[in-house]
């Protein structure tokens, strides 16, 4: 405020002592001041037109056409490349594994409930918020999602489940923080409280927002595969807040409780491209990205990615340490 | 060349006369008129304008006249100051009192007949500038305003039945507004919080501007429209296309657009 | 004395307007450009180069705001755009050019995002095309609207906002401008895809700003990759096969001839599903109807930035802890923890520049139901479409099934209902007087 005003304070004054309106004894005084409040005006003003945001790069004109008078020629030159990683191996391996949370584990202050109190905070007891549930006695990280990037081959148990899904709220909480799920696989989207809500998913590609009554049930199926899992909200409560993860294949699994997951039956012999994922990570995203030498040794991309290669029927054990700095905040 | 500024000068009534008297030619006059009011507000305006007219040149003549004939090259003689005339100043207060007085009195009924003699009809229209689009909404098939049988449009496309009183109920929904058509001389500004009255009566059909005349904000150039005038009959079969439009519950019935 | 302080004055004045002139026309005489989304090129913590990469395929495969350029796969009419695109000029038959920037942009913004010179000023904020989400249209939820849906707003704008109708334009020139609209919206989600290709696909490091090439030119499987992404994400949904228009079932319609007493009947049964839990609409539009009841959630819009911002600011907070916890290290551990801080600063610089130019986010506000305004139109069949797909881009929730056949909340007699109870709601004595009277009568203010 006083930055603005003073020039501009100055600049009314000086233009007074021209017009004679102000006595010549006070112009005096103000007119090394007003000197520098036109300049400190003008700067202001030569700022205002001055780019402060950045607004990102432009295109180059002659790489775009180099790239455009490429356009025709794709059908003709794309064949020979396969689409999906080819199969090379045989057999199935499992990956199981935990990861631990390196300092004191955070506490979760309450959800911000500021209505419906009776329903969503009975007692005056408020659920505590799950951005990042660290168990006190093992360090382990709830709510890690782990799956697989790509599968060139899928086994029996991984193939997407004919079984509907349960993904119930509860005292305004989604009751299952991170889900993972199948596409095409039947979510039951259930309210198990005495007032409405909505769930809105909304992810890149699917995207969801419908009322479901109090004690209702309403089915809904994801169409099509998400990179990340997609936000859930409710806006009717908005603190309420979980993620959906729709995959392809069940190649998934999200940490328990003691930082504990397990996925069976991967695809052995090949190159296994893993995400791992969590809601508060500070990666793009909310990749996880643990630069620890234990995390180099599994190839850990600054992208929350790993890669391994299972022997059949290997079983293969993964232990995590994640440093604080590797979350949000 | 030394009366190179009293020619100078006399380019100013020239030029001014010729334009007013060029610009019809190019078609930079009045648009159509098709009130019945409007030939008493063109009367009043062209009186007006030759009154001023015959003035604006005696004036500049005699400015020229004066330039001219005391060019500083020409005359050195010394300058001779007058202290004053009482008559003088006497006759110049009053002619223009006068003058000004009578333009007052013989546009009163002008006036009033635009502005204080309100018709005894119901409001055809109301009509609310917001930033930056005219938005109308019609009386119904009751025809009484603020019921469920209202129609609104949002299309600047406003509709009047022609050769009959209408009544319009201006408003603004933000800022001041000022709704103007141009082709029935009628002007109002409109002020946020109050309602104005506009009644004229159609001469003829057809689709006419709407424009608004007051600075209402950086869009203001956004906010033009059409008014079409069409005979009672087809007014109301309009009216009543648009009310169904508007009750639409089925996509067969949705225009096609 | 005086004179030489004035002149001295003068003097300075002319220098600084000078100065500001030259800044600003500086900053202008350049023809604009297309620019990133930056918020979502930040977020992912894109490198430089491939920022550089996704606007050099951009402009190939979209041109520029002065040459635009439409594969024949997007099915734009190039011939259109380009009687949209380019700067404000008229030919001397009247043909008027430059029709986005002379009615759209300065509120639209070149690139579309919404974030025009004027934009700061309207209430609600104009459109961002980009991510290709329209609020009021008749297709299902997820789905883009169809031609007829942007048309319509063209036609009669968006009462309540800034958004004028264009009626008055020639149809050629709203052809026009439909197609530039649909045009920024595919440009912004193929922008969004490229984004997501290179997260998901190539490797990058934002520390040493190295990465692997995204090449169209030279990688003949990333070219086609890419060009599947457009046919198939982007294109295809503004096909009409790829829309399916919600379209109520006939059994359920309400008939046009009911008395009184039916109406009145089907007005009741919308309030209890209004007031109640199966519905409820009065959460968000509140007990009143006035939509004071939850004002707290953000449209889809509004939200990205925000969370950009929320972000900014853990980074900001993470860095102090940091800082704080160095002094405590020593050795190599030390070395360590202060590269990783100096990238943490390096990042929070690039954020806050990318947040400077961002709109403040604002609180998607439910309606008013007793104004007597529907800015996606007032016909039953209007509101019927609301409720039935909710608003996408909003919090408003559906309740009709979310794909066709799917389960729905609401029976189709319910949302019929609620339609007739949210039609009935400005004429209740309580929203009475719509209006306040006029000024030549009695008045209470």
């Amino acid at each position: 405020m006083s930055v603005v005003s003073s020039p501009l304070y100055v600049l009314i004054s000086g233009g007074a002592c021209l017009a004679g309106t102000m006595p010549s004894s006070i112009c005096t005084k103000r007119w090394s001041g007003s000197l520098a409040g036109v300049v400190a005006l003008g700067a202001l003003m030569v700022a205002g037109c001055g780019p402060r945001a950045d607004f990102g790069p432009v295109a180059n004109a002659k790489a775009a056409s180099e790239i455009r008078a490429t356009f025709g020629a794709s059908a003709a030159a794309g064949d020979a490349a396969g689409g999906a990683a080819a199969s090379t191996g045989t057999g199935w391996g499992t990956i199981r594994g935990r990861f631990t949370y390196d300092g004191t584990a955070p506490t979760m202050p309450p959800y911000n409930v500021n209505k419906d109190q009776a329903t969503c905070a009975p007692g005056g007891k408020t659920p505590p918020q799950e951005w990042l549930i660290v168990d006190s006695g093992t360090g382990g990280i709830k709510n890690v999602a782990v799956y697989l990037r790509e599968a060139s081959r899928v086994h029996d148990s991984a193939k997407p489940s004919g079984d509907n899904l349960l993904y119930d709220q509860k005292v305004c909480v989604f009751l299952t923080h991170v889900c993972a799920v199948t596409v095409g696989q039947s979510l039951d989207i259930r309210n198990s409280d005495n007032v409405g809500h909505n769930t809105n998913i909304a992810g890149k590609k699917n995207t969801f927002n419908q009322t479901i009554p109090a004690g209702a049930t309403i089915a809904y199926k994801v169409q099509k595969e998400e990179a990340t899992p997609a936000p859930v909200n409710c806006s009717i409560h908005p603190w309420m807040v979980g993620y959906l993860l729709p995959r392809e294949n069940a190649y998934y699994a999200v940490s328990a409780a003691d930082g504990s997951f397990e996925i069976a039956n991967l695809p052995a012999g090949e190159k296994l491209d893993i995400q791992v994922w969590h809601e508060s990570a500070a990666g793009p995203g909310g990749a996880l990205v643990v630069t620890t030498p234990e995390a180099k040794t599994l190839g850990w991309t600054n992208k929350g990615r790993l890669t391994i290669t299972l022997q059949p029927d290997e079983v293969k054990e993964i232990q995590v340490t994640v440093p604080a700095s590797a979350f949000k905040g | 060349m030394n009366r190179f500024w009293s020619l100078v000068f006399l380019l100013v009534p020239v030029l001014g006369v010729a334009t007013f008297v060029v610009a019809p030619y190019y078609h930079h006059w009045f648009p159509r008129d098709i009130s019945e009011h409007g030939r008493v507000i063109d009367q009043l305006f062209m009186f007006i304008l030759w009154l001023t007219g015959v003035v604006f040149i005696a004036t500049e003549g005699a400015l020229f006249y004066f330039m001219w004939k005391y060019n500083a090259s020409n005359n050195r003689e010394p300058v001779k100051f007058s202290h004053g005339s009482h008559t003088l100043e006497v006759v110049w207060t009053i002619l223009p009192t006068v003058t000004l007085l009578f333009i007052a009195i013989y546009q009163m009924n002008a006036w009033a007949d635009a502005k204080m003699r309100k018709p005894d009809v119901p409001i055809t229209a109301e009509i609310t500038g917001r930033q930056f689009n005219w938005d109308v909404r019609y009386p119904g098939a009751d025809g009484e305003l603020y019921t469920p049988d209202d129609v609104f449009r949002y299309d600047g496309m406003i509709h009047l039945p022609a050769h009959e009183e209408v009544l319009l109920l201006i408003k603004s929904s933000d800022v001041l507004h000022s709704f103007f058509l141009p082709n029935l001389r009628m002007k109002q500004d409109v002020v946020p919080g109050m309602g104005q009255n506009m009644w004229f009566k159609a001469k003829d059909t057809g689709e006419f501007d709407i424009v608004c005349a007051e600075l209402c904000g950086w869009g203001h150039y956004k906010m033009k429209g059409r008014v079409t005038f069409e005979s009672r009959v087809d007014y109301n079969a309009w009216l009543q296309r648009m009310y169904d439009e508007q009750e639409a519950k089925t996509v067969a019935m949705t225009p096609e657009e | 004395m005086m004179t030489q302080r004035f002149h001295a004055i003068c003097w300075s004045l002319l220098a600084v307007f000078a100065a500001a002139l030259a800044g600003c026309v500086e900053a202008e005489s350049e023809p604009p450009k297309f620019r990133l989304n930056m918020t979502q090129v930040t977020a992912n913590q894109l490198v430089p180069a491939h920022q550089q990469a996704i606007a050099d395929i951009l402009d190939a495969m979209f041109g520029t705001p002065d040459k635009p350029f439409a594969l024949p796969e997007t099915g734009l009419d190039l011939r259109k755009l380009k009687m949209a695109a380019g700067p404000v000029w008229s030919d001397q038959a009247g043909g008027k050019h430059g029709l986005y920037r002379r009615h759209c942009a300065h509120c639209h913004g070149i690139s579309g995002a919404g974030d025009g010179p004027t934009a700061m000023i309207v209430n609600p904020y104009p459109r961002d095309y980009r991510p290709g989400v329209y609020k009021f249209k008749s297709t299902f939820n997820p789905n883009e609207p169809t031609d007829e849906d942007l048309h319509h707003t063209l036609m009669d704008g968006v009462p309540g906002t800034a958004m004028p109708a264009f009626s008055v334009l020639p149809p050629d020139e709203v052809a026009a401008l439909l197609e530039y609209v649909k045009y920024l919206s595919m440009r912004g989600q193929m922008e969004s895809l490229l984004v997501e290709f290179i997260v998901n696909n190539l490797d990058y490091d934002p520390v040493t700003e190295k990465g692997s090439p995204l090449d169209l030119v030279n990688d003949p499987d990333q070219r086609e990759e890419v060009m599947a992404l457009l046919a198939d994400d982007v294109v295809a949904k503004w096909q009409a096969e790829g829309q399916v228009v919600v379209v109520p079932d006939e059994s359920a319609i309400p008939p046009n001839d009911r008395n009184a007493a039916e109406l009145a009947a089907s007005v009741k049964a919308g309030n209890v599903l209004f007031y109640g839990t199966k519905a409820n609409c009065v959460k968000c539009h509140g007990p009143t109807g006035l939509g004071d009841g939850q004002q707290d959630d953000y449209d889809i819009w509004s939200k990205a930035d925000r969370q950009f911002m929320l972000d900014t600011d853990a980074l900001a907070d993470s860095i102090k802890t940091d800082t704080a916890s160095l002094a405590e290290l020593d050795g190599e551990a030390w070395d360590a923890a202060n590269a990783e801080l100096d990238a943490k600063k390096r990042a929070l610089v690039e954020r806050r520049e990318v947040a400077a130019g961002l709109l403040p986010p604002r609180n998607a506000i439910p309606r008013n139901l007793r104004t007597n305004m529907f800015r996606g139109g007032r016909r039953p069949l209007d509101i019927y479409r609301r409720i039935h797909q909710g608003i996408a881009g909003t919090p408003m929730p559906a309740g009709g099934p979310a794909v066709p056949g799917a389960q729905g909340t609401l029976t189709e007699q319910e949302m019929w209902q609620i339609v007739d109870y949210i039609r009935s709601l400005p004429f209740e004595p309580a929203s009475q007087p719509q209006e306040r009277p006029l000024n030549s009568e009695a008045v209470v203010y």
